[in-house]
């Protein structure tokens, strides 16, 4: 008990964020080595890591670089800022294919490809990263400005927004059935309140599949 | 398979441990530093210490990751954001019966390297045992509309934040933009550092430190991208 009540009081102190930062670090950092073998397993958002997916396959990084670099300088100088490191533009984009990214580029492959020398890398990236933010934090004097992080949190909802409908115009330009799949699966969320997205993908998948095990389309392949 | 499994436990549970026992440090800042995101604090907070209602609001997404991970290999940002903080808070509080203990960094970092653990695990094996027809329509669907997302939606949607945010966010955002999408083929990471660099500027002005420093990076970062993409 007296054990248990030592471990609890130290990962609530300030340093521990430290290991937090790297057990989060090396798996969403590996998580990018098993999607390289595997195609299946990236941390990172759906539309980041169609970015990578390119990236892997053109050998240009630069997008991919470039659009979460700035994210996660962004994120890393707002972290200590308000108290709360938002770990979807810091770990999952800038760590998960920013990163690895940037050392494919550079040609140091096996510290991204090899699977045990990913998950150090990651723990390394993650204690580099909360050091970075817990130094911040003793700089800082209080009172510094947002970022402009609100102008980019409207954005990304204005993307969030707009997947849903291009998800169901997609579903009904590539077959009927999967297009009243996708309706139905977005209608069923959309009185539920909860985001259309999921059911209208989930649809789809569903509802063209029956249609294609009946015999009711071909979905082009195999016809 | 058997490579795959090993990989999901040990990705899934590091992951899993770091998001979970972050989200818990969350209740507790700006006091400590904690990470996650503020829209995962209050949707934990929306299921107010009960384990059902946790469960549930996780499982709603594990669908939709599933249908992300079947269509471009992403677990998407849900797993992280949603599915292991929820799970972890349920599985924390219908161990110990305490409503509070989702705020305890230590069993939170205990329960989500399980959840963690799972989750990773049930969604790539899955993925690789769905019929390849499932994987089909979800590629034909899901892929060219994310392809739309990336590119001219993003973008779009980042220029038209940036405009509406004030005089100096729209120029450099525009001056960026134009930039990025001539070096880097896609106009956002110009967009985001538009924001930034305008935000700055409006700030504090052009001459504050701060200001120039990011108009430093930024010019750096450009310059290093073209001389990588051979435009020079």
């Amino acid at each position: 008990m007296e054990n248990t009540n030592k471990l609890e009081k130290f990962f609530m102190s300030e340093g521990a964020f430290a290991v937090f930062m790297a057990l989060i670090c090396s798996g969403v950092f590996a998580g990018t080595s098993i999607f390289i073998q595997y195609h299946t397993g990236s941390f990172s958002t759906t539309s980041v890591t169609v970015m990578l997916s390119e990236a892997l396959t053109t050998g240009s990084f630069a997008a991919v670089i470039g659009y979460t670099g700035g994210f996660l300088l962004a994120r890393v100088l707002e972290g200590p800022l308000v108290g709360i490191l938002d770990i979807g533009g810091a770990i999952m984009t800038g760590v998960g294919a920013g990163l690895p990214g940037l050392l494919l580029s550079m040609g140091y492959t096996s510290l991204v490809e090899n699977f045990i020398l990913s998950l150090l890398t990651g723990a390394i990236i993650g204690v580099v990263l909360a050091a970075v933010i817990l130094g911040i934090r003793k700089l800082m004097p209080g009172g510094y400005s947002s970022m402009g992080t609100d102008i980019m949190v409207g954005a990304g909802n204005i993307v969030g927004e707009w997947f849903g409908p291009i998800i169901l115009i997609m579903a009904a330009k590539f077959d009927i059935w999967t297009g009243l799949g996708a309706m139905l699966g977005a209608v069923l969320c959309h009185t539920k309140k909860s985001p259309i997205i999921g059911g209208a993908i989930l649809g789809a998948m569903i509802v063209g599949y029956i249609a294609f095990l009946l015999g009711f389309t071909t979905l082009g392949i195999g016809a | 398979m058997l490579d795959l499994v090993i990989k999901s436990i040990i990705v899934g549970g590091l992951a899993g441990a770091g998001a979970a026992g972050g989200a818990a440090r969350m209740f507790h800042a700006p006091g400590i530093q904690g990470m996650g995101a503020f829209r995962t604090l209050g949707e934990m907070n929306a299921c107010n210490g009960d384990p059902i209602a946790h469960f549930s609001y996780g499982l709603g997404f594990l669908f939709s990751s599933a249908g992300s991970v079947v269509g471009t290999g992403s677990l998407s940002s849900d797993v992280l954001h949603r599915i292991v903080p929820q799970w972890s808070a349920g599985l924390t509080i219908a161990a110990t019966k305490d409503k509070t203990a989702s705020n305890n960094p230590f069993k939170m970092m205990i329960s989500g390297a399980v959840v963690g653990a799972a989750v990773v695990t049930f969604l790539n094996t899955l993925a690789g045992l769905i019929p390849s027809t499932m994987a089909t329509i979800a590629e034909k669907i899901v892929s060219p509309a994310a392809e739309l997302i990336l590119s001219p939606i993003l973008p779009v949607a980042f220029w038209i934040s940036a405009l509406g945010a004030g005089k100096w966010h729209g120029v450099f955002a525009t001056v960026f933009g134009v930039l990025a999408q001539s070096i880097m083929g896609n106009a956002t990471p110009g967009c985001v550092l538009g924001i930034l660099v305008g935000q700055s500027v409006q700030d504090e002005g052009f001459t504050s430190k701060r200001s120039i420093l990011m108009i430093g990076f930024v010019a750096v970062m450009f310059l290093l991208i073209a001389y990588f993409r051979g435009k020079f």
